[in-house]
């Protein structure tokens, strides 16, 4: 007798069995809270150079804290992820085994890379979360600074945390892809360290122009306009921006370019 | 054997890397439904690669893979339903127990988890359900990739090389398995180089040479062949003179100085040259029949060299 739940839930729930017993969901949640710790402490330490006075301070902490996420974390952790994610599946050389269930090789890829989204997802939700306590923590700390006084700002944090993931999915599916077909991780983390570093000097270089083509750029361009209010050559579509609908745009391209080549391939 | 009856059917495959490699060449082959088929070839013969053809794992440049009647290649889907598979090192989730790595295959599958329970009690792992795969021994990890490949209850079961690497009682438990599962009415298509192990529970067997079937039908007609010429040793005193007997008429091997063997078309051949040899004045010690056995067969079956 077989269960009636969907075929991709159960796609979707095996891929969650594999993950117990691996590091990738203290990366997640180490990753989010690592972030907001490092805003909570610069804010702790040196907090009146950077907070003005009389205003929401939790503004400027959120939006302080979404540069930080998207300038620091999301590049190199999406690497990290996409990598740890589908290493097991390497290691155990699932490909002769799965590819030979009857099911579509759409179901195996496409779950997994829901489970790499849904990851980046859940460290953006510990960080919202985090940072949200660590104002408030802030708040009994530092009391003339006035966390307490005024509501901390969730709608408006949750909608540019929204704005960075967004801009973080053409790096994801970039590297889900990657990471599929490259056994050995090293290629895939080699590739995303060098992207992060062109992307850093773009960013030096203010090379706006260069960048849009460029996913690697799109948190950090996303991330300085959306967080400091400093230009990063965005261009307004709606209520979205050019550059996180190229950064879908590249998650849907690779996602595809990935599944055709793994579609066709001979598993030896 | 009509194609009909078979539940696997393989015609004119053909299968290489790139265009110069031919690794499968003409390949045909039929698996009759409820035989365990053994599978046989030295390796690097071309048995994986078929294996993983046959399961659509591969994409051939030619021919047909037909499992109940239902092309592979285009039909994978309905093809692989009734398929378990292990192939080589089982694929298993080091980190996860054995009991999770057949969790992983329910939920794929949509099966119910009290299936878990059942197959591992045919693989006899129900005590080390719990325990990591990455601690359980070579033939441990074997048992349950077998017992991955059972979830789905199929009526074929394909395995590569199950007992490779395995130590003697590894090898008993596997093959012991195998028969329970035949008995059962499953279809088992098995590879294997070692023919012993392949003698021993086959009912069907083929061998694979370079890409291509040498041979196909039932043990006892692989042992006919066998029966076909015979092999005798000879002691004599001066196995010089016994070639000067034979005369270029047989063929023969000196040994030694006292040992010739001799390779004959028939039984029939036997005492003539006995006699010839005693009417030379040769004194005759023994006459030992040789064992062409099937080992012997398999090699002369899938070596390179003239036999």
């Amino acid at each position: 007798m077989k269960t009636a739940a969907p075929i991709f839930i159960r796609s979707l729930t095996a891929d969650a069995i594999k993950l117990k017993r691996t590091p990738i969901l203290w990366i997640a949640l180490l990753g989010g809270l690592f972030v907001t710790g490092l805003v909570f402490l610069i804010h702790y330490f040196s907090v009146n150079e950077i907070l003005k006075p009389d205003t929401n301070p939790w503004i400027f902490y959120c939006n302080f804290g979404m540069t930080f996420v998207s300038l620091l974390l999301v590049v190199p952790f999406v690497v990290l992820v996409s990598s740890s994610v589908m290493f097991p599946e390497h290691r155990a050389e699932s490909a002769k085994y799965l590819y030979s269930l009857p099911l579509r090789k759409s179901q195996f890829y496409f779950s997994k890379l829901v489970m790499v989204l849904g990851i980046i997802a859940l460290t953006y939700l510990i960080f919202f979360t985090g940072h949200l306590l660590s104002g408030w923590l802030l708040g009994f700390l530092r009391p003339q600074y006035g966390f307490h006084e005024y509501a901390p700002q969730t709608g408006h944090f949750a909608k540019i945390l929204f704005h960075s993931y967004l801009s973080v999915l053409g790096v994801a599916g970039l590297h889900y892809w990657l990471s599929v077909r490259w056994k050995n991780f090293i290629i895939p983390i080699g590739i995303g360290l060098c992207g992060y570093i062109i992307s850093v000097i773009l960013s030096m270089v203010q090379r706006w122009d260069m960048a849009v083509y460029f996913p690697y750029a799109y948190p950090g361009m996303v991330g300085n306009e959306l967080g400091m209010g400093d230009s990063a050559g965005l261009i307004p579509i709606g209520w979205f921006n050019n550059v996180e609908l190229f950064s879908v745009g590249f998650c849907v391209l690779f996602a595809m370019i990935g599944f055709i080549e793994e579609s066709n391939r001979n598993v030896k | 054997m009509n194609p009909s009856t078979s539940v696997i059917t393989v015609r004119g495959l053909h299968f290489g890397y790139n265009k110069n490699q031919k690794i499968l060449k003409q390949l045909n082959l039929e698996v009759p439904p409820s035989s365990i088929y053994g599978f046989l070839g030295a390796n690097g013969a071309g048995k994986s690669t078929t294996i993983r053809t046959i399961l659509g794992l591969l994409k051939p440049q030619l021919g047909q893979v037909q499992i109940f009647g239902e092309e592979v290649r285009f039909n994978r889907l309905s093809a692989l339903k009734n398929v378990g598979a292990l192939i080589e090192a089982p694929s298993l989730y080091r980190h996860l127990s054995g009991y999770d790595n057949l969790r992983i295959t329910c939920q794929y599958l949509g099966l119910p988890k009290s299936r878990i329970g059942e197959v591992l009690e045919m693989v006899n792992l129900q005590h080390a359900a719990t325990k990591r795969a990455k601690q359980y021994s070579t033939g441990m990890k074997q048992r349950l990739g077998l017992a991955v490949a059972l979830l789905s209850d199929p009526e074929i079961l394909i395995l590569d090389e199950p007992v490779n690497g395995l130590d003697p009682t590894g090898i008993i438990e596997i093959r012991n398995i195998i028969k329970g599962l035949h008995q059962r009415g499953k279809t088992i298509f098995l590879s294997s180089h070692i023919l012993s192990e392949i003698e021993k529970i086959a009912t069907r067997v083929g061998i694979i040479k370079e890409g291509t079937m040498v041979f196909q039908g039932t043990v006892n007609e692989l042992q006919q062949l066998k029966s076909s010429s015979l092999n005798v040793k000879v002691l004599v005193n001066d196995s010089q003179k016994v070639e000067n007997v034979l005369n270029g008429s047989h063929k023969y091997q000196i040994l030694d100085k006292n040992q010739i063997e001799l390779t004959l078309e028939d039984q029939e051949q036997l005492p003539i040259i006995i006699r010839n040899m005693v009417n030379k004045g040769i004194d005759l010690y023994e006459v030992i029949p040789q064992r062409n056995d099937l080992e012997k067969l398999f090699i002369n079956l899938t070596s390179n060299e003239p036999s």
